[in-house]
Parts: structure tokens; sequence; C-alpha cells
């Protein structure tokens, strides 16, 4: 059955593509059919895993899958995530050659989360990479490129560790390591560069914002919410299985890596507040809330690791979410330019209404599935009593409030554009993954428990202790949160405020132009005062802002480049150079052996 | 049943015979070509089979080896003949419908020579026909590379001439130095004798066997013809110069060091390192060429370095790897060329800006070149991926951490330039779909089915290259085969 | 085997003063001479492995002790005849350059190169 979970997505893929050629909805339609199966049948298998082995290779090869608590949580989180892609993709009437692509990339996702083996681990991760630039290769090439080098680096350095895994204990198949020798941090490093790149964590992010912004629209809350988790998953089997022994005994490098996790959810949350482009500026919030989870796995403690884990499943549901509403107000509107767009509300109501909750969600606010993760993160982090490390979080937590409020102000609120007049809802289709996305987003939030159920069987596997929990409430050695409670209350509040506004409210509607120009009538002048929005933030950090990590890579790979230009001048098309090059080698040569060839 | 030689001999009678068929019919000599082909091909199948139950003694003018000149086939020849009139019978199904400058018969001549000399290299079992046999693929290869008598074509023609005559002649110079100790120039007896020869002879022949063979072998710093010559020449020509030619000069000097000379360390150390430069230098060149067709040659060269690099680790499953990417090479520029060959007739020059959008054109023809491309790079399920990772895995074996980054440092440049490629082929959207005949594809898809066949099944390749592997480990195996042991 | 060294000696420097030639020399003919000129000290240098002193053609009636080795001077015939045929189609290359580029300067054919 594992097989098939996997196999759906290829097949599907290649019939997909044979049918989208006649009819691109048709083609659609069918990989959706295609990607619903493993959904089907993944979510019965809650209980235990099972075990699958078939030889696909004999060149003393093999392929093998299982299917772990871990990889069934994340897989279950792609496939969802996929299905919801294809109604948007429906919409967009998205080619053959894109269907067949993505089916593969989710297919390559889920081998990663069901491989049992390095070796089908980093060929499904190969799959997964190639296949996902190939999604937008043809349209936006360099961003594409980077995006692959960056994977390609990360993966061969992945393939290296395993090599010299292998090389050591003569068996591919994933298990704790130990009694490895001293080379374990390097072997680490090498293991983990490839989920380092893959979950965006600075410093490897500099691929993450141009590919999710160039990937097409439908393809983007799968590449941001699912594939990122790829990363995630890499991550946590490296230190809580793997490498657990070294993990566990260094707390230095937890330490250090939950640091880097904290910088990486500031910096990228300061990145998001200048971005113009709305995929921009969500391919930059995405980055910050990994950064979370890389934060919370660094730290190392229960409460912790069950923090990341919820963050991811949360990133999951609300950053997708999100960017389904920019795919569905881009169908309608052809741009993802904050400045080009504002007024939206009365027109996308639906849009705007998931959007809403997708910002409450990404900024952390409960009742929504932001919540529970960062409350335990933020926990952990006081439990463990790094004071430093919590003010980070905390104010990566502050730029997520800044970011959303502008997303949702310069799309929905403020003038309308003419341009924009008569624009209508988003196709039903695009609008299917934001409703649905709703469910998870609220359901989540009010009861935590659910997930923390899952997790807890995580970590036990692990060898952790779970985290005290309820249906709807949580316990940390520090306090407790209720969900239900929070968001009875809440919802409370909101009907009472709302009844409030209905019953006292004195308020007449009046045109746009009274509200912004006083009845002036102010041709030619943009009223949405988006463009410099946080201009002041972009002059106070002018100079750090100039410190790219990103400079330091282009500055590799041009010297990488110059050097192939230097060097292939030795092909200098002159003949007598050739043979010339022909004699000193002989020379060389001989002047080596000079030991041996004395007469 | 077949005698092997027959694939030598015929293509040669064949090929003098050629300008009578011209005056006989003009039509028939692409006809007559096509059918010498695959009688060689069909002598390839035969004698493949015949190898599997064990190798093929083929003695001429009736007196035994030593005395005589030999044919040896064993496992390694038999893959290697059966993969080069294989792809030879491609290419001539490829040439039907090929532009060819007049006169055409001779440049079908030219090819026959070529196909009957590389296909002697490697089943010769005498050093001195080996040396003929050099000789002969070299010289009717340098006059196919100018056969366009254009600029670039004869520019590439004489620098390859010139190099490759230097080459095969420090390769006599090697011959002589070895026949005057050992008194013999049949390869088993030298092997057996090998013991006769003093240390400084053993290396001053070794020297010269890697500068004349690595010529052929496309070994920097003897390679600097490789990217002029496969750029001037006609693409067919560049297809068969990159996956037969140079493979021919590789069964050479894999021979002559592993079977001849007996592989030393410090041999096959050489071996490792020529082979490391060879594919950094060659993937650095290659990063920033705007013309394709050059690209791939820098390419080409690059992924002998690595076959040669495979080669130098010298066990068993390195050889294994070495040869399976041999196998892949061939097979991904069979279809690089051939479909870039396609591309060409479309658009005038092969620069990259030029070629924007092809794939578009082409479907098919673009979506071969990216399967071609992929396998080389290391798509999982193609073949290509297969035989790095093998390759890797026995360079871990060997504990060499610093190639094996290198080779993966090489990996992800190539990468980088073929994707950069095919994403070219696929930009822009205004173009009619104009795709070429369907004899012209059918070549490229054949091998493009190889490539996916052994991407799934890559087991079905391993015992003929475990066996091809252990011929060229097990000395003593193959002098047994030629002096007494084996009945002709 | 002292006695060959004058022979081994002056055919390395024949085919020595041929690469010499190839090197240094821009005109393609004299290129080509160059070559010729290796390929004839490679030659002598495999009639001199042969060479015995005193000997003479090997023919049957004559003892084996008395007669040189006859397999090198069968190696150089078929030497000189791939020779033959490499100079020529040198010599035809050298035609067709001049024809097409109007130099026979080997540094100009410099049309394809990094």
């Amino acid at each position: 059955m594992t097989f098939w979970v996997i196999a759906s997505y290829f097949l599907g893929g290649i019939v997909a593509y044979v049918l989208a050629r006649p009819s691109r909805k048709i083609g659609a339609f069918v990989a959706l059919l295609f990607s619903i199966y493993p959904l089907y049948a993944l979510i019965p298998a809650l209980d235990g895993g099972f075990y699958l082995r078939f030889t696909v290779i004999p060149y003393y090869l093999h392929l093998s899958f299982r299917l772990t608590l871990l990889g069934w949580f994340f897989a279950l989180i792609a496939a969802t995530l996929y299905s919801l892609s294809l109604f948007s993709a429906y919409s967009e009437k998205r080619d053959s050659f894109f269907l067949l692509s993505s089916m593969f990339s989710a297919g390559g996702l889920m081998g990663v989360f069901l491989a049992a083996d390095y070796l089908t681990l980093f060929i499904f991760f190969e799959i997964m990479a190639f296949f996902s630039a190939f999604t937008f290769i043809r349209e936006h090439r360099r961003s594409a490129l980077k995006y692959i080098i960056y994977s390609l680096v990360g993966s061969y350095a992945f393939l290296a560790a395993l090599l010299v895994i292998n090389r050591s204990t003569g068996s591919l198949e994933i298990t704790p390591l130990s009694g490895f020798g001293g080379s374990v941090p390097a072997v680490m490093s090498l293991f983990i560069l490839a989920f380092w790149v893959k979950s965006a964590v600075m410093p490897f992010h500099p691929w993450a914002p141009s590919a999710y912004a160039d990937s097409p629209h439908s393809y983007t809350p799968f590449f941001s919410g699912a594939l990122s988790k790829s990363g995630v998953y890499g991550l946590v089997l490296a230190f809580f299985y793997i490498f657990a022994g070294f993990f566990k005994s260094h707390h230095a490098f937890g330490y250090i890596f939950a640091w880097i996790g904290a910088l990486t959810a500031l910096f990228a949350g300061i990145y998001a507040l200048l971005q113009d482009d709305a995929k921009k500026l969500l391919a930059y919030s995405s980055i910050s809330q990994l950064g979370y989870v890389a934060f919370g796995l660094g730290l190392g403690t229960s409460l912790s690791i069950t923090g990341s884990l919820f963050v991811a499943l949360g990133h999951a549901v609300f950053e997708s979410l999100l960017f389904f509403v920019i795919a569905a107000v881009y169908i309608r509107t052809g741009t993802t330019m904050l400045t080009e767009m504002g007024g939206l509300i009365k027109k996308m109501p639906i849009s705007f209404i998931a959007l809403l909750f997708g910002i409450i969600a990404a900024a952390g606010i409960p009742p929504t599935v932001g919540f529970p993760g960062k409350w335990m993160l933020y926990e952990a982090v006081l439990e463990k009593g790094y004071p430093l490390l919590a003010g980070a979080i905390f104010a990566a937590s502050i730029t997520a409030f800044l970011y959303c409020y502008r997303l949702i102000y310069s799309i929905f609120l403020g003038p309308l554009k003419k341009e924009f007049r008569d624009v209508r809802e988003a196709p039903f289709p695009a609008l299917v993954p934001l409703l649905l996305l709703l469910i998870p987003l609220l359901f989540f939030g009010l009861f935590p428990g659910y997930v923390v159920d899952v997790t807890d069987s995580i970590l036990r596997e692990f060898g952790y202790l779970g985290v005290p929990h309820t249906p709807a409430k949580l316990l940390s050695g520090l306090g407790t949160f209720n969900g239900l409670a929070v968001g009875i209350t809440m919802g409370a509040a909101f009907v009472i405020a709302f009844l409030v506004h209905a019953v006292f409210s004195r308020s007449r509607k009046v045109s746009e132009l009274n509200n912004y120009t006083a009845g002036e009538v102010a041709e030619g002048v943009s009223m949405h005062y988006v463009a410099d929005f946080y201009k002041f933030i972009e002059r106070e950090l002018h100079g750090f802002l100039k410190l790219r990590v990103e400079a330091l890579f282009n500055w590799i790979a041009e010297g990488i480049g110059g050097l192939g230009e230097v060097l292939r001048r030795v092909y200098a098309g002159d003949i007598q150079a050739y043979l010339v090059y022909l004699i000193l080698f002989l020379g060389f040569l001989f002047t080596l052996y000079r030991g041996v060839l004395r007469w | 049943m077949v005698s092997p030689i027959l694939a030598i001999v015929i293509p040669l009678a064949i090929a003098f015979l050629m300008p009578f068929f011209s005056a006989l019919s003009r039509k028939s000599v692409k006809w007559v070509f096509l059918a010498v082909i695959a009688f060689n091909f069909y002598a390839a199948i035969m004698t493949f089979l015949r190898v599997l139950s064990g190798p093929i003694l083929v003695v001429t003018a009736g007196i035994k080896p030593p005395f005589a000149i030999n044919l040896l086939i064993g496992p390694l020849g038999g893959l290697l003949f059966l993969l080069f009139e294989g792809v030879a019978f491609l290419y001539a199904i490829f040439l039907l419908k090929a532009e060819i400058k007049e006169p055409v018969h001779r440049f079908f001549m030219l090819f026959l020579l070529n196909v009957a000399g590389a296909t002697g290299m490697i089943l010769t079992g005498d050093l001195f026909n080996l040396f003929v046999f050099l000789e002969i693929t070299g010289i009717s290869a340098y006059g196919l590379v100018g056969f366009k008598r254009d600029k670039k074509g004869l520019e590439g023609g004489v620098k390859y001439l010139i190099l490759g005559s230097v080459g095969s002649t420090l390769f006599l110079l090697g011959v002589a130095l070895l026949y005057s100790q050992v008194g013999t120039l049949n390869m088993a007896d030298i092997a057996g004798r090998i013991w006769m020869l003093k240390k400084p002879t053993l290396y001053a022949a070794f020297i010269m066997f890697l500068v004349g063979l690595g010529v052929e072998a496309e070994l920097f710093p003897m390679n600097a013809w490789v990217p002029d010559a496969y750029e001037g020449a006609h693409d067919t020509v560049t297809a068969i110069l990159s996956t037969v030619l140079s493979k021919a000069g590789l069964y050479a000097l894999i021979r002559v060091v592993f079977t001849v000379l007996s592989p030393q360390k410090a041999f096959l150390d050489l071996l490792l390192w020529a082979g490391l430069i060879t594919l950094l230098l060659a993937e650095l060149s290659a990063l920033r060429q705007k013309n394709v067709k050059r690209m791939i040659a820098y390419s080409s060269v690059g992924q002998m370095g690595l076959v040669v690099f495979a080669f130098g680790m010298g066990s068993l499953f390195a050889l294994q790897a070495a040869l399976f990417q041999a196998v892949n090479h061939v097979l991904s520029k069979g279809v690089l060329f051939l479909s870039l060959a396609i591309m060409g007739k479309k658009r005038e020059g092969l620069e990259l800006e030029n070629l924007r959008g092809i794939g578009r054109e082409l479907p098919v023809t673009g979506l071969l070149f990216s399967i071609g491309a992929l396998s080389l790079l290391g798509l999982p399920f193609l073949s290509g991926f297969w035989s790095k990772i093998s390759l890797l895995l026995s360079t871990a074996d060997l504990k060499l951490w610093v190639p094996l980054g290198l080779v993966l440092l090489a990996s992800i440049i190539e990468a980088f330039y073929y994707l950069r490629t095919i994403g070219v082929f696929y930009t822009g959207t205004d173009f009619r779909f104009r795709e070429t005949a369907f004899i012209r594809l059918l070549p490229v898809l054949v091998l493009v089915f190889v490539i996916l066949y052994l991407g799934f099944r890559p087991g079905v390749l391993a015992p003929y290259l475990k066996g091809a592997a252990k011929e060229l480990v097990d000395r003593s195996g193959y002098i047994g085969w030629v002096i007494g042991g084996l009945k002709p | 085997m002292a006695e060959n060294i004058i022979f081994y000696g002056s055919s390395i420097a024949l085919a020595a003063i041929g690469l010499l030639i190839a090197l240094t020399r821009r005109n393609l003919i004299k290129i080509i001479i160059g070559l010729d000129l290796m390929e004839t000290g490679v030659n002598m240098f495999l009639i001199s492995i042969g060479y015995r002193r005193g000997g003479t053609a090997p023919i049957f009636d004559i003892p084996l002790s008395k007669a040189v080795d006859p397999v090198p001077q069968a190696l150089v015939l078929t030497a000189i005849v791939i020779g033959v045929a490499v100079t020529a189609l040198a010599l035809t290359f050298a035609v067709r350059i001049h024809e097409k580029y109007g130099t026979l300067d080997i540094s100009k054919l410099r049309e394809m190169k990094w």
C-alpha cells in the first residue's frame, strides 16, 4: 500500500500529462483523483507503522519504505496540501507539463517521508528537487536554477554523508548511529545540510524568496507549506533519532541551532516587512516560521519539539492558505504586487475572510492553529531560562504582526483601484482550498490536544516524554493553555462587539472618495499608502540590510564561473600550444618517475 | 556462426568498394553502408551471446598464438563490441536522412573505415595490430572531421590530425620499447613475460602509452583537440567521435595498463588524478560556454575523465562502475549529439540563444535531449544515476574523500549548465510545432528507451559488467585464454 | 646491445628534431615534415631494435642466429604505409586550408577556441 501511496503520484502525473494535452481541465481533474488516493490510504494508518521492502535494483542497491509516525504526520500534511493545490491549478488551467512535474515532485516528497533507508531518501529527495524546479524553469529560469543549485549542494552533501555512513556501518538503513567516533560532527553537518537548505533556514535561505515568488501560484502553497517540511522532517530525524546520542550530549550544538532559528525568525520577519511582492512577503514569512521550527528543535525539550511540530503543522495550514488567497486574487487581478492592489474587500469577500483568518494565525493569535505551537515554544524557552533567546523570538513575533497587517491592508483595504472596479470573486475551485483550510485552522486552534496526541507518540518513539494535555488544554511547567476556553471567550467577545456595533452603531455608508479625500476628486493620485509603508524601518536598518549572506554565495558562484572562464583559456585554439602541453606532460611524467627511470 | 573477424574485414573491404557502388547508383551507397553496419551489429549480437559461455579466440593465418596475430573477445570485448556496433547501427539509420556534403560515398567510406578500425581496436589481441587499427580509426576520423571542408571543419580536422599522429607515434614508440625487451607483440604473451621487463622500461612504456592513447581517450592535457574537432565536425561524426572513438581509445589504454603492463599502484594513481583533473577542468570550461555543441563536447571530455578516474581506483567495484559509466556516457552522448543535430537543422548556428524555444518547436526532440542530459547528471531512475551512485559508492569504499568531494562539485557544475540549456530550450511560447521525420527520431528514441530501461532495471547489466571487470582484474586468466588454454 | 646505442640515440634524436620542428615552425607544411621526421625516427628505432651486428636478411636457409630480427622490419613496412597515408591526408588538409584561409600559417587557425 505504501507503494501505491507513492506510485499514485507518478502514475497520475503521466496520465494527467497525456490527458491535459487535449483539455487542461480534464488533466487537472484526473491529477486530483490520483492525488486523493494517497490521502485516503494514509488517513487510517494512524496506529503503528508497517514495513515494506521491495528490491528494484539488484545492483547491490535496493529501495525500502516504512511508514513511521513522524513520516505519517508530514505525509498527511503534504498529501492534503497537494490535493488542495490542484483545485487552484484547475482554475489556473495549468498545462500538461506542470501537472506532470508537480505530481512527480509530490511523489518525490512522499518518498522522502516514507523512505526507510538513506539511499531511498536521497533518490526521492532528488526527484522532488528536480521536478519542483521544473514546474517553473520555463518561465523563470534564473530563480529555478538558483533553487536547484542550492538544493543540489545540500543533497550532495547529504549524499556524501550517506556514503560515509555506509562505509563505516555497512548499512544504509535509517537507524540511530552509535559509537561512530570523532567524525560525528562533520558527518552530521553534511547530513543536515540538505534539510537545512530545504527548510530555508538562514543562512541557506536565499533561494526561497525568488523560488516561492516565481513558482506557479497554485503550486507555491504546496511548495512552501509541504516541500519545506521535508527539511523539517530531516532535521527532526537527524537530531532526535539518527544523531540523538551526539545531540543529547552536546548542548552547545542545540543552543547554537536554536539561535540560528531565532535569528532566522527575526530577520526573515524584518525582510518580510520590506517586500512589495505579496508572494515575496509570504516567502519571508514562511522562512520566519521555519525559523521558529528550527528554534524549537534546537532547544530540544519535549515541549519545544512538540511546539516545533505544531508550528510546522500550523505553518502548513496558514501559510498555504495565504498563498492560496494570493493565487485566487491573482486569477482576477493579474498581479501580486501590493502597491498595485487595494480595496478588494467588497469584490472578493470570501478571499478576504480567508486571508483574515490566515494572518490571525500567522501572527500567532488564538484561537487559531498558529498560537499553541508558539505558546509551547515561548514556555519552553522560558523554562530553559535563556532570556536573550526569548527576547529574540518575542521580537520576531512582533514583525509577524507588522507584515500581516500590511498584507491584508494593501490587498483588501484602502481605496479600490480603478482597473479593479469590475473584479469578481475568484472562481469556485480556487476558493475550495481556502474554505477547506479554514477548518483545520480553527479546529486545531481550539483543540490542540488532538495534534499533541500524535506528537506525543512521535516523541515517545524518540525517547522523550510527552506534553501533558487534554483535547483542548495544554500544560507546561509554567502554565496551561486552554484553546477551547480562549476560543469561546474570544468568540463571545466578538459576538458582543458585533451586537454593540449592530445596535448602537450610527455609521453611514459613504463613497470611498468621501473617506479618503473628503469628497474632493483627486484623479491619478494614489490614496493607497502602502508603497513606503515601512520605509522608516528600511531607513533605520539600512546599513544592516546591506549585509546579505546571499552576496557570499553569489560570490562563490561567480568565483567558480570566473575560474572556469580563466581555466578554459587552456584550450587556446592554437595547435602548437596543444603540442606544448603534450610535451610538458611527457616531461612531467619523466620527472615524476625519475627515481624509477634511472638506467 | 559469424566469425567476429568478419566485422572488421567486411567493412574494410566494402569501404574500398564504395566508389564502385557509387558509380553503380548514387542512391545505393547509403543502403550498402546501412547493410554493412547492420551485418556488423548482427555479428556483434552473435558474438556477445557466444561470449556469455566463454571467451572466443580467433586465430589468423592458421598459426597458434603467440606466433600469429589473434583476436580475443572476452566479456569486456563482447560488451564493447555490442555497444559500438549497436550505436553505429543507430547512427547509420540516422544518416539515411542526413544532409551530407558531396561526395557522399567518400563520407560513408570513411565512416566504414572508422567503424572497422574501432572494432579492430577492441577485438585484437596484438599490440602492433592495435596500433594499425588505432591509425585506421584515427585517419578516417581526421578525414571525417574535415569532411565539411568549411573553415571550422578543416581547423578541427588538422588539429586532431597533428595531435593524433604525434600520439600514435608515441604509442608506437612504447610498443617498440616493449618489443625490444620482451621480443613479442602478443598482448597476452607480453603480459605473461612482464617480469622480464626492467622497471625503467616498464615505466617508460607506460608513459608512452598514457600520452599516446590519452589523445584518443581525451585525457587532459592531450585532449585539447576535442572541443575544436567536435565543434567543427558534422553532427553525426561528432556523435561517433564522442561515443565510439573515445571509448575505443579508452579501451586501448585500459587494456594496456591493466592487462599488458600489470596495474601498478603508481599507474593507477596517475590515472585517477589525470581523470579527476580532466573532469574538473572540462566541467569548468563548459560552464560559461555559449555554443551548445562545444559545451557538450567539454562535458564529453569531463565524462571521459570521470570514467578514467573510476578505472584509476582499480577495485572490482570501481571497474564495474567505470564500465557502467562508460556505457551511460555512450547512451547519453548519443542522444545529446543526435538531438542537437536535429535542432541544428531548424536554426542557424548552435549558440545557446539561437536555440531559445526549440523545445516547444520540436517537442519530442526537446524531451529526448532533456532525458539524455538528465541521465548524464544523474536524475534518479535514469541509468546515469545508477552508474554515478555506484561510482561514488566505490569511491567511498576506498576512502577517497577528497576526490569524492571534487566529483560531487563537478556534478553540480554539470547540472547547472545542462539545466540552463534545458531551460532555454523551453523558454518562450510562440513557436510552431515542426517535428522532424520519424526515421531521424528513431535512433534517439531507441537510445532513450535503453536509458529508461536501464534506469528501472540497472540489474540486467550487472553480470556483464562484472564479467568485464573481472577480465581486467584477472590477468592470468586472460593470459591463459590466449596461450594454450583455449581452443580456437 | 651496446653497439645499438648509437642507433637508438640517433633515432630518438631524429624523432626529437621532428617534434621540435612541429613545435616551433608556423608553416603547416613544415609541421607536416616535422611529424614525418618524427615517424621516421621511431621507425629507425624499431629497425635498430632488430639489428644484429653482421646479421643478414632473414631468409629461410640462413641459420636463425645470423639473421636480423624480421618482425621489426615487417612492422616498419606497415608503419611506413600508415605514415604515407597520414602525410597524404595532412597535405590534403594543407591544400584545403590554403584555399579557405589563404595562408598556411597554423597560428591563424584559431577560429575556435576556449
